[in-house]
């Protein structure tokens, strides 16, 4: 595990890159990103993308978004990837919640795709030739994506990280093939007490941990829905 | 709607509700405080909800059969209940650009009772055929302002029409010849103990 600074961490990642981003996002990084200039970026939406998937097709990072929807939550409808996929600048692979999760648990495993029930009888069938059908179910490939970008509420020396049981990001944490983890702040024995929806990740799956600045910081430990409002307005 | 919604849902019932959905919550805390003490309120992918381990938690739980009833929306909505949360237009150089499907497209055949719900009642959004189906299956229901129509003979048909309305003003609003159900009613208007709830606890848990 390396502690870098948010700039050296963004860094680790380049033109091109498959960028997987959890939830409440890492906005410090993500405008490290935004900040870099990085371009053409294929980026996952784990279940779903938000803010920070809409900053960078706004900031004209992407060339890929792969997701169940993209939205900005009650602030509604998240405009710049709706312009970028109306003129065509955004290539989309829809998906749907549950079929992207179990995606992820196959990745996770190490097992190359995964029955996924329902989905048949939906557009999306047609749309997604990488999804095949067997005995009835659809058949849908593993996601371990090249990198994943979480953010974690607090975490010990040794890259022990607590974050919330509400999302998603522990699936992605596995099955992510690198990860990079901003957090509030680091202290011995971070991981030592828990509070209610709190869960620990173990260093095992943390590749480089990074300390964001204070106003993200306060973002993200105000809430999910708070760090959006913050962005938003 | 949230009155209409919450005569549908039964004591005990696990009842799941998603995202962007404010309607289906009212309706859900108004059965609680009325007809369905026991309901249960599963909350996917929400800190204030049940203590999930993220989504993936509540999908596997629909997955295996223990969620019973689900509400879905869509920007369009068809005569055969396909609901449409992606395009306007071609899908692949659309007119309008949508959210997604977020877990609709294995939730809706998955569901045994899905309850869609949609604000607009116009020819623009419930529509012949959707532009896109993002999921299909077999609602129990569509509650939107004017109308409440139920699925039967694999389409949505009229089941009753709100106060204010009429069999001819919910056909007029409809985007298909629309069938009007034998047994079609007035629905009745919300009483005063279903108004001074939403108005009371529900405003308070909701705001």
């Amino acid at each position: 595990m390396d502690l870098l600074a948010p700039a050296e961490a963004a860094a680790r990642i380049s033109d091109g890159a498959t960028v997987a981003l959890g939830r409440p996002p890492a906005l410090g990084l993500v405008r490290e990103l935004i900040r870099q200039g990085r371009r053409d970026l294929d980026l996952v939406g784990v279940p779903t993308g938000d803010i920070a998937i809409e900053l960078l097709i706004a900031a004209g990072c992407a060339r890929s978004v792969h997701s169940s929807g993209v939205d900005l939550g009650e602030h509604g409808q998240a405009p710049a990837f709706a312009r970028a996929v109306e003129t065509g600048a955004l290539r989309v692979t829809d998906s749907t919640c549950p079929a992207l999760l179990m995606a992820l648990q196959a990745g996770a495993s190490g097992i190359p795709w995964t029955p996924v029930p329902g989905l048949i009888g939906s557009d999306l069938m047609t749309r997604r030739p990488d999804i095949r059908i067997f005995e009835g179910l659809a058949l849908v490939p593993a996601l371990t994506p090249e990198f994943a970008l979480v953010h974690a509420r607090r975490a010990d020396p040794q890259g022990n990280a607590v974050i919330e049981t509400a999302y998603d990001d522990r699936l992605l944490i596995q099955a992510a093939r690198t990860v990079i983890m901003s957090v509030a702040e680091v202290r011995p024995g971070a991981v030592d007490t828990l509070t209610r929806g709190e869960q620990v990740v173990p260093a095992a799956y943390v590749d480089v941990l990074t300390v964001v600045p204070y106003e993200d910081r306060a973002a993200a430990t105000a809430g999910y829905l708070e760090s959006i409002a913050v962005h938003v307005r | 709607m949230a009155a209409v919604i919450s005569r549908r849902l039964l004591d005990g019932e696990r009842v799941g509700v998603g995202v962007n959905s404010a309607i289906p919550t009212a309706a859900v805390l108004l059965a609680r405080a009325t007809h369905a003490p026991n309901l249960r309120l599963r909350l996917p992918g929400r800190p204030e909800g049940e203590l999930f381990l993220g989504s993936k938690e509540f999908f596997d739980m629909a997955q295996r059969g223990k969620i019973d009833v689900f509400f879905l929306s869509g920007v369009q909505i068809d005569r055969r209940a396909r609901i449409n949360l992606h395009v306007l237009g071609d899908y692949a150089r659309p007119r309008r650009r949508f959210a997604g499907a977020f877990g609709s497209a294995v939730l809706y055949p998955l569901i045994p009772r899905v309850i869609l719900f949609r604000a607009e009642h116009s020819p623009r959004t419930l529509v012949e055929s959707v532009d896109f189906v993002t999921a299909a299956g077999t609602p129990d229901c569509l509650v939107t302002p004017k109308a409440l129509l139920t699925f039967g003979d694999g389409e949505l048909e009229l089941a009753a029409y709100s106060p204010g309305e009429s069999v001819d003003s919910v056909r007029e609003a409809t985007g298909w010849p629309l069938r009007v159900r034998g047994d079609v009613r007035e629905t009745p208007a919300p009483s005063a103990e279903e108004l001074g709830i939403l108005r009371g606890s529900v405003r308070a848990a909701t705001a």
